[in-house]
């Protein structure tokens, strides 16, 4: 039944990207319109799985590796609607996000159940799971940070080399992307850090000691030191613009490696292979 | 039957007459509109519009198609007249369509198809002025008033469904759509005019109207920037205070008549960090150039000079005749259906069209009786099937009578008036019981009020009395 919402959830984000690209096209309100609700619609399909998923992870304590580029998928879905709810208008994001909430969706089928994480009831504390929500959750939010850093990236190319064409009509003013992409790295850095203090917490609760030198470990200290650095610049100095959205878009690879590479191939406890 | 009226177009405008012609045609005369003088003057026509802008000049006429002649001959003698040109000199450069084309035409330049600068709007607001003015001196009549409000709900919809208006085509309107694809909102920003010549001031008014927060002026001679700051309410710089003035702008707009450039990279790049990095929109429309070409180079400073903002208007330019030609197809279907609607405008067209729907409502309410009552023998029913027959003749009987009989007095508007009464231009949809009840509820309500007012106010008027 789960399964089955889930599915459906994937065919109606499909749908609803259609529509955006159709908005995409032509720019009307309407399209926009039944978009989003086709988009809300899938979501409900998405939060009722996750209701489902999340009740059964609790009680057989085994998670598996697909399910947390589906979880990531879910809360895309969720900060769009959130940053469509502030006032800074950024319609055009749907069109350029729902491919990346697709493909990590796709991408969930392909991984075998198999992969599961060493989660034990031995770990039960509610540390553990504050250190996965707050963690996916900075995920997410740079993950968004870095589909409106692109935007950005496409939209100023346009106007410094005064070549106007389709970016520059469709895409939102460059002020709002920033501004978007500003919020995304607040709040991706908060939850991370918060993620990292829960993980250290939990960490000593369940082998005694905090920090353990592990590649995961690692490379979140990494990620989380180019954010603190391109926060830092930005309230210091003003990076913005250009310069912030390209920061974004390494940081982005840095997750890439943390994400794909060292859960599934590195030893360690964070490690989802062996 | 076929057609008996001619809608005849004759015109000029911007591609087939100079403006010297175009000039004298244009009856700027305040004190008579040339529809009044026509109305006066010539008798051979059944209604008139009159459109007159900068770029055209053009002449609707509904006539009899016999009296065409005797009205083309009243009507170059009265030109003749009006313009002292001869009439010979002046044929070349008008047009003359009639019907379909002439209706077209009309579409055409309503949607600014036919404009200098394609897709305009102002001409839409022209053309309304132009039928408000027939109206004023009763020359617009039924076909006049259909085909007016067609055309401005053609326009409306080719401006809605495809991208005739879109994309700036004057520099001051692309600096500006540009200024709010960089800075978003301009609510909070602040112009900077370096030079206070006529054309900053006039590109400035477009930010001001749409509500920048503030102007700056910078110029050579600063009692100048004070003038000119006095009017925006802003500050005056001189020259010399550039890179202060520069530190506090969004938006920059240079029009100096410096020979040489005054807003230097290096100028530029010194001032990044005192702001911040927040963008910086550079316009340039000096001759010789205010501004050095390599400032958009720097980091989240956008340069535009005279010639990028023109070669903006060009592409917006292409981009609008591509949306003209999916307006022609919304044209061309327009056009068919007034045609249509043209042609029904007659008896007998009329007359089927109401026995018609007559004959699908006595159908619908026979079979709904019908249904109910099962045990009918075959001569009962005919008999109800007569009755209904009788009762769509007799009520009918009216309105075909009054076509008839007014058709040769009042022309089409009877007919009009009974195809719009019975709605026979739209489609047919079934009335339901509810909707009937509705209706004669509140005519009932609303004549008792007006029965109980009338009651009530007798004693009062009495008692004032």
């Amino acid at each position: 039944m789960a399964d089955f919402f889930s599915f459906l959830s994937l065919f109606i984000y499909l749908i609803s990207w259609i529509g955006f690209g159709f908005y995409f096209k032509s720019l009307k309100k309407e399209a926009l319109r039944y978009a989003q609700l086709v988009l809300l619609t899938g979501f409900c399909f998405h939060t009722l799985f996750w209701v489902f998923k999340i009740y059964q992870i609790f009680t057989t304590s085994l998670l598996s590796f697909k399910f947390l580029l589906n979880f990531l998928s879910w809360e895309l879905v969720l900060i769009y609607f959130l940053f469509i709810l502030s006032p800074i208008k950024i319609y055009t994001t749907g069109f350029f996000l729902l491919p990346l909430v697709l493909i990590f969706l796709i991408l969930s089928y392909f991984f075998p159940q198999e992969i599961f994480s060493p989660f034990s009831p031995y770990f039960k504390s509610l540390w553990f799971p504050l250190h996965a929500f707050t963690g996916l959750f900075s995920h997410g939010f740079l993950l968004f940070g870095v589909i409106i850093s692109l935007m950005y990236v496409l939209q100023e190319r346009e106007i410094k080399k005064k070549h106007l064409g389709v970016f520059f009509r469709k895409l939102p003013p460059l002020e709002y992307l920033d501004r978007v992409a500003e919020k995304c790295l607040y709040l991706g850095f908060i939850f991370l850090s918060f993620a990292i203090i829960s993980g250290a917490i939990w960490s000593e609760i369940a082998f005694g000691n905090y920090w353990r030198w592990s590649p995961k470990e690692v490379i979140t200290l990494i990620l989380w030191l180019i954010y603190a650095v391109l926060i830092h610049q930005r309230v210091l100095i003003g990076w913005r613009g250009k310069k912030a959205a390209y920061m974004f878009l390494f940081g982005f690879s840095v997750w890439l490696i943390s994400f794909f590479v060292i859960n599934l191939f590195a030893k360690g406890f964070h490690t989802y292979g062996s | 039957m076929g057609l008996d009226i001619t809608i005849l177009l004759i015109g000029l405008n911007h591609k087939t007459a100079p403006v010297e012609i175009r000039e004298k045609l244009a009856f700027k005369n305040p004190s008579s509109h040339p529809l009044e003088k026509i109305k006066k003057e010539i008798s051979s026509f059944k209604e008139g519009l009159f459109l007159s802008t900068c770029n055209r000049v053009e002449f609707y006429f509904i006539l009899d198609p016999d009296k065409k002649n005797q009205f083309l001959t009243e009507f170059f003698s009265f030109i003749e007249r009006e313009s002292s040109f001869k009439w010979k000199d002046l044929e070349p450069h008008l047009y003359f369509l009639e019907n379909e084309k002439a209706v077209k035409h009309l579409f055409e330049v309503a949607c600014g198809l036919d404009s200098m600068v394609i897709g305009e709007p102002q001409i839409l607001g022209q053309v309304k002025s132009a039928y408000k003015e027939a109206l004023n001196y009763r020359t617009s009549g039924l076909i006049l008033n259909k085909l007016l409000h067609k055309c401005f709900s053609v326009a409306k919809k080719v401006r809605t469904e495809t991208g005739i208006g879109g994309g700036a085509v004057s520099v001051s309107y692309a600096a500006y759509s540009l200024a709010k694809k960089i800075l978003g909102s301009l609510k909070d920003k602040t112009v900077l005019l370096v030079g206070a010549g006529e054309m900053a001031e006039l590109a400035c008014m477009h930010f001001v109207s749409e509500g920048v927060r503030k102007v700056i002026i910078a110029n050579r001679t600063l009692s100048k920037a004070i003038e000119l700051a006095e009017k925006f309410k802003g500050e005056a710089y001189s020259l010399d205070e550039l890179p202060q003035a520069l530190i506090k702008a969004d938006i920059v707009i240079s029009s100096t008549g410096a020979p040489n450039c005054i807003i230097t990279k290096t100028m530029v790049n010194s001032i990044l960090k005192p702001r911040k990095y927040r963008p910086l929109f550079i316009i340039d429309i000096a001759v010789p150039r205010d501004v050095e070409q390599e400032v958009n180079k720097l980091e989240n400073v956008f340069l535009y000079d005279i010639d990028d903002l023109k070669s903006v208007i060009e592409e917006n330019l292409k981009e609008r005749k591509k949306e003209a030609l999916r307006a022609q197809v919304i044209i061309e279907t327009e056009v068919f259906k007034f045609q249509k609607w043209l042609k029904e405008l007659d008896f007998y067209p009329t007359l089927r069209a109401l026995s018609e729907k007559a004959e699908i409502l006595r159908q619908n309410e026979l079979s709904k009786t019908l249904k109910k009552l099962k045990n009918l023998s075959e001569e009962e029913k005919k008999a109800i099937e007569i009755l209904t027959k009788s009762l769509v003749q007799k009520l009918l009987y009216y309105p075909i009578n009054f076509i008839k009989k007014s058709y040769h007095e009042e022309g089409k508007y009877a007919i009009s008036l009974v195809r719009q009464i019975f709605e026979l231009d739209e489609p047919f949809k079934e009335i339901s019981e509810t909707e009937i009840e509705d209706l004669y509820l509140k005519i009932e309500e609303k004549s008792q009020s007006q029965e109980n007012s009338s009651k009530n106010t007798d004693p009062e008027g009495i008692l004032i009395q």
